[in-house]
């Protein structure tokens, strides 16, 4: 199932939504008038189904939601020159208009660069957001009472281009980036670098995203199109490699639920759903073993895919996202789910007894 | 008077049936004929009684009968005596006569033996009195007849020195050393005491003679016999003959050793034949001397035999290394021969085991060496190529073709050599082959299985080494790394499809059998696919590095410029030249080492480039409209991109041809060209910048991309395809205005001049 939207980016799943999957998209057009579309699916059809529509001032180049509040997100943003980052309200929908603005709660003002991404505090409540440009980090309180967001502190790069960041869900005080070709972490509370991973691809590394049950493990992708598997304390060699995409691979993000779930996007207009097994431990807990690790190559889109995102409520579900504005609703495939489900109760289950069934 | 008669008659008859058993039974018939008669006959007959009944029974005629018949018979009776007595009165007269003259003779001897006993009691009565007499002397007699023989035996051995002197003298060493034999267990006994200087001159004597015998031993001139006798001589001495055994196989063995390395080294057959007929000889001399030492000329024999061997495998490892298997042939054939004759000569000593070891080791040497050999020469040439000596070889016009010929044709002429080698030695059959013919089978095709798989094994390590190399050294352009892989992926390949089944073919015309385990050893197949996995490795890994190169490039050039604040376009950029640069360096590499490939240029260009285009228009229009009314319109245009949904495959699978390579790699470069100019804003004079360069990429490259289609799809202008990267730049402009044909074409037209002057001059330098 496929919706158009305007030239995109960026979507984002509504992490503090636990009641519906919906998705947040950010249009990337230079003449007409940018939006940030709301997305759900209906509860009856199954599909996706525009669920509201609000003005956006420039092009958006990067959307977060907030998570813990269904209507805050934060949007990076530029145009002709312009650059910027900004917290944004979903207004109350007046019925009958079809285009609302956004109300502005706080920017992110200060970059001497093009912001790359901001990353939201990833436990609970906390007004802490972070930003990144290609050169610096920055760490900002956002005071809820609608004040400019005050500086904590910034971190710098040196010379390698920073791409991307992903705040650790299991410590609240790193964040690893895409630093050119190598993977970085960093210390909020020294403002120093706390692990590398130096060239974890042969290009520039494109997305990265922390395994939502290990602390120390790392998803990466990169221009050299293929996507790795770190583990922080053994950097020298990864822990899996896929082969990614055909040409770079701009995305790719666990499976907030099965850690075992990898999504990737590319701009081959492909998206791929990957099957990692957890490294075992111990002997006695055997994983599956399939050869060939991807378990779908999605082929709706036609341009390449700059977004894709895990549904927050149903964890078998994804949205994908290419540059003709293309949204594509995607499932994981019955026989997975079983296999995963299964994994959780007894670990003895072979995939091929159910590839088979 | 009547009764009378018949009693004396029945006593007759009765002495006579005693006498004459065989009458019997006729009187017992004629008895019980008359029985009214038969009581008369027994003894109990009573005549009164007989009478008295006889009267009384009977009447008066009756007994007148009865009288006459009785009357009658006892006339027969009366006769029958008569009889009896004449025939009978002879017999007694002559017995009487004879008893008569038996009575004088004895009278006559009775004298005779009286006489008899008479001198025998005479000869008792002297012997016992000899006796007596002399009883007294006996036990001293003996006493000295015991003294005599041993005073007999002293004399002998006091004169055994003399005695043996003299047989000295005579070189009667046989009649010396029965006497010392016979003499020793005396001199043995009382050596120490009595005999002391007579035991100690003639052993000194025995030692001179032992000398002589060892000598007479050691004399090649002596005949065998007289060595032989010798030997027995020297045993009987308890001399020990082990040691003369080993001096005398020591040395001759020796002999044969020398004997045999120069026939060895010489190779001619009357070297070899003499060392033969030396070896017979020796062992048949020492079969005579030595009867009893047959194991110990087995072990020597075998001692040499594995000298020989050693130095058959000494001359298989010449210092210039390869030897051929004629050579090789013509050893194992003489050692064959030498073996044969040898095991003729001694059965037992086991000669054709081990020769058929030294054989198998021998031969497995070589096979392992020729392997080896090969591999280093491929991996060698390999080397060369991949070092800095390649330099050198700049001045040649086509370097990477000629070592990649080079190297397949040492891959497949040295296989197919060695394995003609190697097949020498089957066809002219060594005898000892034949019975491990399997065996040596496997060892040839395990050796080719290993061959491939070391070789698979080595083109990993070197495209690894060199990857690292590649990566960590994006400025060194000229590096030959990624050409150096392209060669490796082209001779993967090459292995795969026209090496390994040759080499197969030829395995499979002479070395088929073999199989002592479950499966071949050789498996073309498992090879085949190895090289198959490592060849596409390596065509991705080229095609990674050079496209990663490509787009290092134009990253650079597109990053850089401020495209807001752009001046108007007046040249195509630099970069595009160098662009083109590396494609033709990289053209160059793949032409010399790929074949052509068919090229599907302008096959369907027609067909699906219209239909791209018209579907993109499609959507366009859709999209203009979209904003009016979306909810309604958005379900209709995804059936409408679903009916115009046809995608242009940009990344298809490459294929090791030059058109598929080069346009795999031209193609990741133009899509990573695509995104970098969507990440960027241009300003009017910016697009128009892009707009120039692509414009004037394009023939160049469609020149060398197999597929026009994707080269247009990307490369297109502005207007036409919206994936092609004018148009993203146009996407991504404020104000896409593009730049007047006219003056486009023009600026594009000098500069090709200008790249083309360039390049004259740069050949005429």
């Amino acid at each position: 199932m496929i919706i158009f939207v305007l030239q995109a980016r960026c979507i984002a799943a509504v992490v503090a939504d636990t009641q519906r999957t919906r998705f947040l998209v950010g249009t990337l057009s230079l003449r007409e008038e940018n939006e940030i579309h709301l997305l759900q699916i209906g509860d009856k059809t199954g599909a996706l189904a525009f669920d509201g529509l609000y003005t956006h001032p420039s092009e958006i180049w990067g959307l977060s939601a907030c998570p813990f509040d269904v209507s805050i997100l934060s949007t990076v943003y530029a145009s002709a020159g312009e650059f910027g980052a900004a917290i944004w309200k979903l207004p109350e929908r007046a019925r009958g208009a079809a285009n609302t603005p956004l109300q502005k709660l706080a920017s992110l003002d200060g970059h001497t660069q093009r912001i790359k991404c901001t990353l939201w505090f990833p436990k609970g409540k906390h007004h802490q957001i972070v930003s990144i440009d290609a050169e610096n980090l920055y760490v900002w309180d956002l005071d809820p009472s609608g004040k400019p967001a005050k500086e904590l502190g910034r971190v710098s790069s040196g010379l390698q281009q920073m791409a991307g960041g992903c705040w650790s869900p299991h410590d609240v005080y790193i964040v690893a980036t895409a630093c050119g070709t190598s993977l970085k972490c960093w210390d909020l509370r020294t403002m120093k670098e706390a692990s590398t991973v130096d060239q974890a691809h042969a290009g520039q590394v494109r997305d990265l995203d922390y395994n939502p049950k290990r602390q120390h493990t790392i998803v990466t992708s990169g221009d050299d199109s293929k996507v790795r598997v770190w583990d922080l304390r053994m950097s020298g060699m990864p822990l899996s490699e896929l082969p990614g995409h055909a040409h770079w691979t701009l995305r790719v993000q666990y499976n907030r639920r099965y850690e075992e779930l990898i999504l990737s996007a590319g701009t081959d207009a492909m998206v791929n759903l990957w099957y990692v097994p957890p490294p075992a431990e111990g002997k006695s807990k055997s994983s599956p073993k399939i050869s060939d690790p991807l378990v779908r190559s999605h082929h709706e889109h036609e341009d390449s895919i700059y977004g894709i995102a895990w549904s927050a409520r149903d964890p078998w579900v994804f949205a994908s996202l290419s540059y003709d504005g293309n949204v594509s609703l995607s499932f994981v495939q019955s026989f997975l789910r079983n296999i995963l489900l299964s994994l959780r109760f007894t670990s003895t289950t072979s995939l091929k007894q159910f590839a088979k069934s | 008077m009547a009764e009378d008669l018949d009693e004396k008659a029945r006593r007759v008859r009765e002495l006579l049936s005693s006498f004459y058993k065989s009458d019997e039974s006729d009187s017992g018939v004629s008895a019980r004929r008359r029985d009214t008669l038969l009581q008369i006959n027994t003894k109990g007959f009573e005549p009164e009684r007989y009478m008295a009944s006889l009267v009384r029974k009977t009447n008066l005629p009756t007994l007148l009968k009865k009288h006459v018949e009785m009357a009658a018979e006892i006339k027969n009776l009366d006769s029958d005596m008569q009889m009896l007595v004449y025939e009978n009165y002879n017999k007694f007269i002559s017995a009487t006569d004879t008893i008569k003259v038996m009575k004088d003779n004895v009278a006559g001897m009775e004298s005779n033996m009286e006489q008899l006993l008479e001198k025998v009691t005479a000869v008792r009565t002297k012997s016992d009195n000899i006796n007596a007499s002399l009883f007294e002397r006996r036990g001293r007699i003996e006493e000295l007849n015991g003294t005599r023989s041993l005073l007999r035996k002293v004399q002998f051995v006091f004169d055994l020195p003399k005695r043996l002197r003299k047989c000295l003298k005579e070189g009667d060493y046989a009649q010396a050393v029965k006497f010392y034999v016979g003499a020793s267990p005396v001199l043995e006994t009382y050596g120490s005491s009595s005999f002391r200087t007579c035991k100690q001159e003639s052993e000194e004597v025995i030692a001179t003679i032992s000398k002589r015998l060892q000598a007479k031993f050691l004399a090649d001139s002596e005949p065998l016999p007289g060595r032989a006798e010798a030997v027995a001589l020297l045993q009987q001495l308890k001399f020990p003959v082990d040691v003369l055994m080993d001096g005398f196989l020591t040395s001759n063995m020796k002999h044969l050793l020398e004997l045999q390395t120069l026939s060895h080294k010489s190779k001619s057959p009357d070297d070899s034949k003499k060392f033969i007929s030396e070896f017979t000889q020796t062992a048949t001399a020492f079969r005579s001397i030595f009867p009893t030492g047959e194991s110990r000329l087995n072990e020597a024999a075998k001692d040499l035999l594995d000298k020989y061997f050693a130095n058959v495998n000494v001359s298989l490892q010449p210092e210039a290394g390869s030897l051929s298997a004629a050579e090789l042939i013509s050893l194992l054939k003489s050692l064959s021969a030498d073996v044969a004759k040898m095991h003729e000569v001694m059965p037992e000593a086991g000669f054709i085991d081990g020769a058929i070891q030294a054989v198998e080791s021998a031969v497995k040497q070589h096979v392992n060496h020729k392997f080896k050999v090969l591999y280093a020469q491929v991996t060698g040439a390999l080397s060369d190529i991949h070092s800095p000596k390649q330099e050198q070889a700049k001045d040649q016009q086509k370097p990477l073709l000629l070592s990649l010929e080079n190297v397949q044709n040492l891959i497949v002429n040295g296989g197919l050599e060695v394995l003609k080698d190697l097949t020498q030695l089957l066809d002219d059959s060594v005898d000892f082959l034949v019975s491990w013919r399997d065996a040596y089978i496997d060892l040839v095709q395990s050796g080719f299985q290993e061959f491939f798989g070391s070789l698979v094994d080595h083109f990993i390590s070197l495209s690894l080494a060199s990857a690292t190399q590649g990566e960590g050294s994006d400025q060194r352009l000229g590096s030959p790394a990624p050409g150096f892989v392209l060669l490796l992926s082209r001779l993967s390949t090459f292995i795969e499809q026209e090496g390994v089944p040759r080499i197969t073919e030829a395995v499979g015309d002479s070395f088929i059998g073999g199989s002592l385990g479950d499966r071949p050893a050789f498996l073309p197949s498992e090879i085949c696919r190895a090289f198959r996995a490592a060849a596409e490795k390596f065509l991705r890994q080229f095609i990674d590095v050079r496209s990663r190169k490509l787009s290092i490039m134009i990253c650079k050039s597109i990053t850089t410029p401020n495209w807001l604040q752009y001046k108007e376009p007046r040249d195509v950029r630099m970069f595009a030249d160098l662009l083109l640069d590396e494609v033709k360096g990289m053209e160059g590499e793949v032409k010399q080492v790929l074949e052509p490939g068919k090229s599907h240029r302008r096959s369907d260009s027609a067909g699906s480039s219209s239909s791209t285009r018209s579907s993109n228009t499609t959507r366009g229009d859709s999209r203009s409209s979209r904003l009016n009314n979306r909810g309604k319109t958005h379900l209709l245009e995804r059936d409408v991109a679903k009916l115009f949904k046809q995608r242009v495959e940009i990344f298809t699978r490459p294929e090791l041809t030059q058109a598929s390579v080069i346009s795999m790699v031209v193609k990741i470069a133009l899509k990573s060209f695509q995104e970098y100019v969507r990440l960027e804003t241009f300003s009017r004079c910016g697009f128009q910048q892009i707009q120039l360069d692509t414009q004037y990429l394009r023939d160049p490259l469609r020149e060398v991309v197999d597929d026009d289609n994707v080269v247009d799809f990307l490369l297109d202008e502005a207007s036409k395809t919206k994936l092609s990267v004018c148009a993203a730049a146009a996407e991504r402009c404020t104000d896409p205005t593009p730049l007047e044909q006219a003056v486009l074409e023009k600026i594009v037209h000098t500069k090709r001049e200008k790249r083309l002057d360039d390049e004259a001059t740069k050949v005429f330098i």
